[in-house]
């Protein structure tokens, strides 16, 4: 569904991404794990359309996604959730997941997308009208998944999921990302925290300093020498 | 290039000295009322030149500080009796004055910069001719000035005034270029270019920027003195007219704000169309040609006129370059610092929060002399923060810092420099519009204390250190990624620091280049100077540091011999997890 | 006719800062150059005279209470409440002011979900141009006019501009009336020259205080 093939992306002359290539098939959760620094963000930024990339080609269903303008990424099926959350603040919760359905496909079955966000996190009913910003940060994160749910992607990239949530609110993050792969939808996950990221994946590829060093299922993957190697350095 | 620098102080004498002469060829009046005009402009745009131009703080308010000066002079010689000659002065202190106390508490605010501080400028002006209007000052009428006797002192009146206005007009161009070739103007144009990275630098941005403002309003304050016997009937509506701030600026963007005789160029420019297309029809259509002429100019020549001069300039002799030989200055080796036990730099219980984030939960580490520290941590633990909050970028909400005895936790960044800090940036941020050599003299003249001359050399041979002698004339621009980490890398030196911050210095670079940087950083340390660095790459973190600090969720959890640190079980479990403990 | 005139020039005028890359300093020199051209344009068809739009409303007075005011003031005020409220309102409820709000936040992320941002940036530079010209208008109605008349409403859009950046459209009308009300309020308690200078001194205030927004 997702190919990714000799991918290379640059900030300015600083080269963060090279000879990358992964593939996500229909209904796989991958993820893509590594150490800080090592070039995830920017692999999903790319992919999402956020980034331009130097070299190598990214095709969704066969189609190459350069020829794609940024904003209408979203209504090939991706959406994203980006590291960070990066919530619009200033709006409601509503609000919020109202830009996520902002494309016409989407928009209209608002209503129903609508539902299902607030069934799948019922605390952001209550939530519906308080501004996001004021939201702590396990809720912040429903809210920056539920954006994204609304456009109704058949692909959800999520960046760090986990990053500056506390360790009970990160397994009830997990548990829904696990749900939403569970009704069909695609995943490519990226992520620091390999323990849950392992957990739920089919697949994984471990990104060091820009390159794949490794990859294969989890169990494969789970007592590598190269994923301590990639970071804690050699020992 | 020192041999064109006498010249042009002297050419600019000799213009002075022979356009004094201009009224004893007896000409028709016209000429010399023409040639006043033209230094009237020149003053007024190559005084606003001086803080706006050189260090990027856009102002509307100069007619506020013209006006003034007209005032000042109108009052004073009418309601005082105070003889022209002796207002002069006055009009032009007057008029710093209130410069200075307006930009003492608007340079304050950091948030104040580009458009916020046009508009609030231009607010002032709207304020001061209020007052003019509604005080005695004016009252409404305007104020008559024919009666007030003014000197001939080579001839007429109206020569007098036409040799004030000259002698206004050099003053303006010769501080303009005074200042260009100063310490004070490079730390002007460092301040254009990036204000927070030239404070951290050693520059003391408040101070250059008052001094700029005073003496920019105090030119205004006097011209606008000698224009109100010029005009001898001044009204408020015309002398705070806003186009007179509108036009002063427009003739210095013309000409080129970047450089000392722009403004200049530009006045002249001006004054010459306009009075050249004056009759018949079209006189009212010469402004409108005027405004796209500028309009034109400015799109597609950023730099003004003067710009356009410069690139054809660069272009020719980037034709014509030869192989610079500079005869090498070489760095004097300090004696290599043995990593002793002694703290150059002791952080204690540091606490830094952004709006609910606390990003350092109360840090306590220490760093020897003479040792190369690797600060590392999984995302979001702190690093960078600590790294800005030791260089003085950001201020500490509660704890101590202490640079070789002394408590830097609350000293304005420019001072820390002093103290022998200097640090680098995860993405270099040079002074895109200094040359390489300059960017380092800078840090050799402001952290390093010493003159322009002495921080050029300097600058040459630290550029010598890093290997980028060849480029020293270059634009930052047109390096490389690791050449601008050089660069960066060199200007942090030349200030001759004691202890160098690296945030992430090797981000983005290959192996190759990598391996360069590392070499660099160990010469570095070998020559005398401590190192600590921020790094994410693990294999270099073991391969360079001495010792190894790591930071978790705002907090150290560990420290010590690198591999002895990795192995750490609390380290693990912050990295990777508890499965891998 | 001229309102949506003025909204094409906006986004005309958009279009070429994007194109030529120019940033918000420079343009701020381009748009007085602009200026510069049209005042002279201005006084070469219509010459320096002062004239007045005359037409019926400007001379009617309506009674209300013990009040006399002028249909024009009262027609300027009416459009500028009918706008601001439109405008707050169609920022808060329509999907386009939604995009709007979650663009001027976070731009990448509002493009991510499929906002157009430089159709929007079009779109939003006629309307203030369209809105603009709605003022003129209304200062052409109420006032006479001339072309050396055009800096001494400088003032008054500066203070808009300041304002404006209050963000809030609602706190924006509050701040309008509130700063007009103090201005005629210091002409009815003292010389009404002073006027300006309390409206300005807030300004400079507001702009000291909360340079953020």
């Amino acid at each position: 569904m997702l190919e990714v093939d000799r991918l290379e992306v640059a900030h300015g002359d600083a080269v963060a991404v090279w000879d990358v290539s992964l593939t996500v098939r229909p209904r796989e959760l991958v993820t893509v794990v590594g150490p800080n620094g090592a070039g995830k963000t920017t692999l999903i930024d790319a992919i999402a359309g956020l980034l331009p990339t130097r070299s190598g080609t990214i095709r969704l269903d066969g189609r190459d996604l350069a020829s794609v303008a940024p904003h209408q990424l979203c209504r090939h099926g991706i959406a994203l959730v980006p590291e960070g959350r990066r919530l619009f603040s200033a709006m409601t919760v509503e609000e919020n997941l109202e830009i996520g359905c902002f494309a016409p496909a989407a928009r209209q079955r608002r209503g129903e997308s609508l539902e299902r966000v607030y069934a799948t996190f019922p605390v952001l009913r209550e939530r519906r009208r308080t501004l996001a910003g004021s939201l702590s940060g396990g809720q912040q994160q429903m809210v920056a998944i539920g954006r994204a749910l609304m456009a109704m992607p058949r692909l959800l990239l999520l960046d760090e999921p986990s990053l500056g949530l506390a360790p009970q609110i990160v397994d009830q993050v997990f548990e829904v990302v696990a749900g939403i792969h569970a009704d069909g939808v695609a995943v490519l996950l990226v992520e620091q925290n390999i323990v849950q990221a392992f957990a739920i994946a089919a697949r994984a590829y471990v990104l060091e300093q820009g390159r794949i060093v490794a990859e294969g299922t989890p169990s494969e993957l789970a007592r590598d020498a190269r994923i301590r190697e990639a970071y804690l350095g050699q020992q | 290039m020192s041999a064109l620098r006498l010249p042009a102080g002297l050419g600019l004498v000799v213009a002075a000295l022979a356009l004094a002469l201009v009224p004893a060829l007896k000409l028709p009046a016209f000429y010399e009322s023409f040639l006043y005009l033209v230094f009237f402009w020149i003053s007024l745009a190559t005084s606003w030149n001086i803080l706006s131009g050189y260090a990027g703080y856009f102002s509307f308010g100069h007619a506020a500080f013209f006006g003034a000066g007209v005032y000042t002079t109108a009052t004073l010689t009418t309601t005082f009796n105070v003889p022209f000659l002796l207002s002069l002065p006055a009009a032009g202190l007057v008029a710093a004055l209130l410069g200075s106390v307006i930009a003492a508490v608007v340079f304050r605010v950091r948030g104040v910069r580009g458009e916020l501080f046009g508009l609030l400028t231009l607010a002032v002006t709207f304020v001061l001719s209020t007052i003019a209007l509604n005080t005695r000052l004016d009252g409404g009428p305007g104020v008559f000035l024919a009666a007030v006797p003014v000197p001939a002192l080579f001839g007429t009146p109206a020569t007098t005034l036409y040799h004030l206005a000259l002698g206004v007009a050099f003053v303006s161009v010769f501080a303009a270029l005074a200042i260009y070739r100063s310490r004070w103007g490079m730390g002007l144009f460092a301040i254009r270019d990036d204000e927070d990275v030239a404070e951290v630098l050693g520059v003391p941005t408040y101070r250059y920027k008052l001094a700029a403002f005073a003496l920019s309003c105090f030119i205004a304050g006097l011209i606008g003195g000698i224009h109100a016997m010029f005009v001898t009937y001044v009204t408020v509506a015309e002398t705070f007219a806003v186009g007179l701030a509108v036009d002063a600026i427009m003739m210095a963007a013309l000409g080129g704000t970047r450089f000392w005789y722009g403004p200049a160029l530009g006045a002249v420019i001006v004054t010459t169309l306009t009075q050249s297309l004056t009759g018949g029809e079209s006189a009212v259509l010469n402004r409108a040609l005027i405004g796209a002429i500028l309009i034109a100019v400015i799109v597609f020549l950023p730099n003004g006129v003067a710009g356009g001069f410069r690139r054809r300039a660069r272009r020719a002799a980037g034709a014509a370059a030869g192989a610079v030989t500079t005869a090498p200055v070489t760095v004097k080796p300090e004696s290599p610092a043995r990593a002793t036990s002694a703290p150059l730099l002791g952080c204690v219980e540091v606490k830094k929060a952004f709006r609910g984030l606390q990003a350092l939960a109360g840090v306590t580490l220490e760093v020897r002399t003479g040792e190369i520290l690797g600060l590392i941590g999984p995302n979001g633990s702190g690093k960078s923060t600590l790294i800005n909050v030791v260089s003085g970028y950001y201020r500490v909400d509660g704890g101590q810092i202490v640079l070789d005895g002394h408590d830097i936790a609350r000293v304005r960044a420019h001072r820390i420099a002093g103290l022998g800090l200097a640090r680098t940036y995860q993405i270099p941020r040079s002074f895109r519009r200094l040359r390489v050599v300059d960017n380092v003299a800078l840090a050799a003249m402001f952290g390093g204390g010493h003159g322009r001359a002495a921080g050029r050399t300097l600058a040459r041979s630290w550029l010598a250190f890093t290997g980028l002698e060849a480029k020293a004339d270059a634009l930052p621009d047109e390096l490389n990624l690791l050449e601008r980490k050089f660069l960066d890398l060199a200007r942090a030196l030349a200030s001759e620091p004691r202890l160098v911050l690296l945030d992430e210095v090797l981000s983005g670079l290959t192996p190759a280049q990598m391996t360069d940087a590392l070499r660099l950083v160990r010469r570095i340390r070998d020559r005398g100077t401590t190192v600590v660095f921020v790094e994410h790459i693990m294999r270099a973190v073991l391969d360079l540091a001495d010792r190894v600090v790591v930071l978790s969720g705002g907090q150290v959890i560990a420290e010590g011999p690198p591999r002895q640190v990795m192995r750490d079980p609390d380290v693990v479990r912050a990295y990777l997890g508890k499965a891998y403990a | 006719m001229i309102v949506p005139g003025f909204f094409v020039v906006g986004i005309v005028l958009e279009e070429g800062f994007l194109r030529f890359k120019i940033d918000e300093l420079t343009s701020l020199i381009v748009t007085f150059g602009l200026t510069v051209i049209l005042e002279s344009l201005i006084q070469w068809i219509w010459t320096a005279d002062f004239r007045r739009l005359e037409s019926p409303y400007t001379r009617v007075s309506l009674k209300v209470g013990t009040l006399f005011v002028g249909l024009g003031g009262l027609l300027a005020f009416a459009a500028a409440a009918i706008l601001t409220l439109a405008t707050w309102a169609w920022l808060r409820w329509s999907y386009l002011g939604k995009a709007a709000r979650a663009s001027a936040q976070d731009g990448p992320m509002a493009g991510a979900f499929g906002v157009n941002r430089r159709r929007l940036a079009l779109l939003l530079a006629g309307l203030s141009s369209a809105y603009a010209a709605v003022a003129g208008l209304f200062i052409a109605l109420n006032h006479t006019l001339a072309p050396s008349q055009i800096y001494s409403w400088i003032g008054v859009v500066f203070a808009a501009v300041i304002i404006g950046r209050l963000g809030n459209a609602l706190g924006l009308l509050a701040a309008s009336v509130f700063i007009a009300a103090s201005e005629a309020l210091t002409m009815a308690v003292t010389a009404p020259g002073w006027a300006p200078l309390v409206s300005f001194t807030l300004l400079i205030v507001i702009l000291l205080f909360r340079p953020e927004l």
